[in-house]
């Protein structure tokens, strides 16, 4: 037990170290390179790791390097702004639904239960298919998606706390409903949140890269990993190098995302510390 | 309840495509993004052809009455019935999940139990790496290496064209062999978790103990008395994620050339084939309606609680 103990905190803190990287790298990649991501060299595509460039060159002689401390952006951008968006929509809804009861409850729930009769990567696909693929367009699209993940939670949270009474007292001392659920429920509510909104940001960038990974997310010229594996793939043959650069950054960055969010399911609900 | 969810679909499916942007009929007349602009009378003729010039409501009604002859229409790309091309793409999808869900299901429990058994251990953290490297690594990531090093650099799984069952068994597996592991591998990560922890905590009743000090062998306690009881979580999230696959295996179709529904989709987007996108939408929801409908029923035939129900 002690020895898996070791681990645990060994794997936390490379998890923290790792995000901490992909986060600084979105934040202010010249700290990590100075070579533009986006600049052609035609007449050294495929130039081998050294020198220069410390990956080697993409198909238009861009550095790879460069083109992967900036595509850690507009992954982040998609994985933390969708988490926002569907964390601020399905929290309402769920607070609401569970709060009001009666009518409330079946239309708020009910609305976002349909979003759940459509498998994630279908609808995604069909809206970016349709729309135009682009950052915004993903943070609104797998944002909506999200909702029910969050309206449930917090519908459940709503309900376990409803009867306490801290919402006893607020209402006693005559709060109105906005106020009781903004000071005495949302702060209550809060962890559990928080918790799924870590683990839903991993998912939100494996949707992410998936549909940059189709063309139908991150647009060219600007680097994203997702894009830059499908771009990869072709050229795997002769530098099976460049394929393995975005795929270790994107699968390192979402596994750290999955850990730092496990740890803090366990934190949060002492019961599966156990396990 | 199930029934009325579909037509709540139908009726999303419906309002999402006349929501969406672009127009069907410049698609027709080959003038998306248009070169050459067709004339007003041809785009007028095309559209009272599709019925597209009557109020919503005489469209959506009839929408519904087709459906419910189950008559999806045309394909806007080749005139060919929606419903057959649905009906010729959609077994070949089932067979890639089939065999990922039987791999993950198998795969799951194996790892679940020996984890379980090695609770703490060094086994358990590694096996649990292993899990959740199959919940976080994009598939699409896994079926490009898997491709590169068994398909290209080790030549053990040809890469290529789809060959029917009934025309190359052996062939069609070595085929299927790289898909469903790579769909597995991702699968696994869900499943595996929910095994372990399912196993875990079964392993701690109270009758599991009262199972071993009669005298039961391991193997008797665990197959008899401990998967019988964990099965019901894994069940349920196999069953969720069946419906998932459905339409959601695009990635590794695309990867490895499947002619599955979910490539039918991508192309149909691709190409803005409005009557096939509609289907195909359709009839993967509504058999995810479906599977999480017999996922509900499933419980009470394996709930032991249900089953031993009875019994003298």
């Amino acid at each position: 037990m002690r020895r898996s103990g070791i681990a645990r905190r060994v794997r936390t803190i490379v998890s923290a170290a790792c995000v901490a990287v992909a986060l600084l790298a979105a934040l202010a990649p010249r700290a990590f390179t100075r070579l533009d991501p986006l600049l052609m060299h035609p007449t050294i595509p495929f130039a081998a790791p050294g020198g220069a460039y410390p990956l080697g060159t993409d198909e238009f002689g861009r550095d790879i390097f460069a083109r992967l401390i900036h595509g850690a952006r507009p992954s982040l951008e998609v994985a933390l702004g969708s988490v926002l968006v569907a964390g601020a929509f399905g929290t309402l809804i769920g607070i609401l639904g569970g709060y009001l009861a009666g009518t409330w409850e079946v239309v708020t729930m009910r609305s976002s239960d349909v979003i759940l009769c459509f498998p994630p990567i279908l609808l995604a696909m069909l809206v970016a298919g349709f729309l135009g693929a682009g950052v915004s367009h993903l943070i609104l699209i797998i944002g909506f998606l999200y909702v029910p993940q969050f309206s449930r939670l917090a519908f459940a949270q709503t309900l376990a706390v409803r009867r306490g009474e801290f919402v006893e007292a607020a209402r006693a001392a005559g709060g109105s409903t906005g106020w009781i659920l903004r000071y005495a429920i949302l702060p209550n509510i809060m962890g559990p949140l928080i918790v799924q909104g870590s683990l839903s940001a991993a998912s939100a960038m494996l949707l992410e890269s998936g549909l940059s990974f189709l063309g139908l997310g991150v647009l060219p010229p600007a680097p994203s990993w997702g894009l830059m594996i499908a771009t990869a793939r072709k050229y795997m043959f002769q530098t099976p190098y460049y394929v393995l650069w975005p795929s270790l950054a994107l699968c390192l960055t979402i596994l750290s995302m999955n850990t730092l969010g496990d740890m803090l399911l366990d934190y949060a609900d002492p019961r599966r510390r156990r396990m | 309840m199930a029934a009325a969810l579909v037509w709540v679909v139908a009726t999303l499916v419906f309002a999402l495509l006349h929501l969406l942007p672009g127009d069907p009929v410049l698609v027709i007349l080959g003038a998306e993004g248009g070169a050459q602009a067709p004339s007003p009378a041809q785009v007028a003729a095309v559209r009272h052809a599709l019925g597209l010039d009557q109020a919503l409501s005489t469209q959506y009604a009839r929408w519904i009455t087709r459906l419910a002859r189950l008559d999806l229409g045309v394909s806007l790309d080749d005139a060919t019935p929606v419903t057959r091309d649905i009906l010729e793409r959609l077994p070949t999808s089932l067979e890639l999940i089939c065999a990922a869900v039987a791999m993950a299901l198998l795969g799951g429990i194996v790892l679940g139990v020996t984890a379980a058994r090695f609770h703490g251990s060094w086994t358990d953290a590694a096996l649990s790496g292993l899990l959740a490297g199959g919940l976080s690594f994009p598939v699409f990531v896994v079926g490009t290496l898997m491709l590169l090093v068994f398909g290209v650099l080790l030549r053990w799984f040809p890469v290529g064209a789809y060959v029917a069952f009934t025309e190359d068994p052996l062939g069609y597996l070595r085929q299927l062999t790289l898909p469903a592991v790579t769909l597995a591998f991702n699968l696994l990560g869900v499943v595996g978790r929910i095994a372990r922890g399912s196993i875990l905590e079964v392993l701690h009743q109270d009758y599991v103990r009262t199972a071993r000090s009669k005298g039961l062998g391991e193997a008797r306690v665990l197959s008899r008395h401990v998967l019988r009881t964990a099965l019901i979580p894994i069940v349920t999230v196999v069953g969720v994620q069946f419906g998932i696959l459905i339409g959601g295996t695009v990635l590794v179709e695309y990867i490895f050339n499947w002619p599955g529904i979910s490539t039918l989709l991508f192309t149909a987007i691709q190409r803005r084939d409005y009557p096939m996108v509609q289907g195909i939408v359709l009839v993967t929801s509504a058999l995810f309606i479906l599977i999480n409908l017999l996922v509900d029923l499933s419980y009470a035939v394996l709930d032991p609680r249900v089953r031993y129900e009875g019994r003298p």
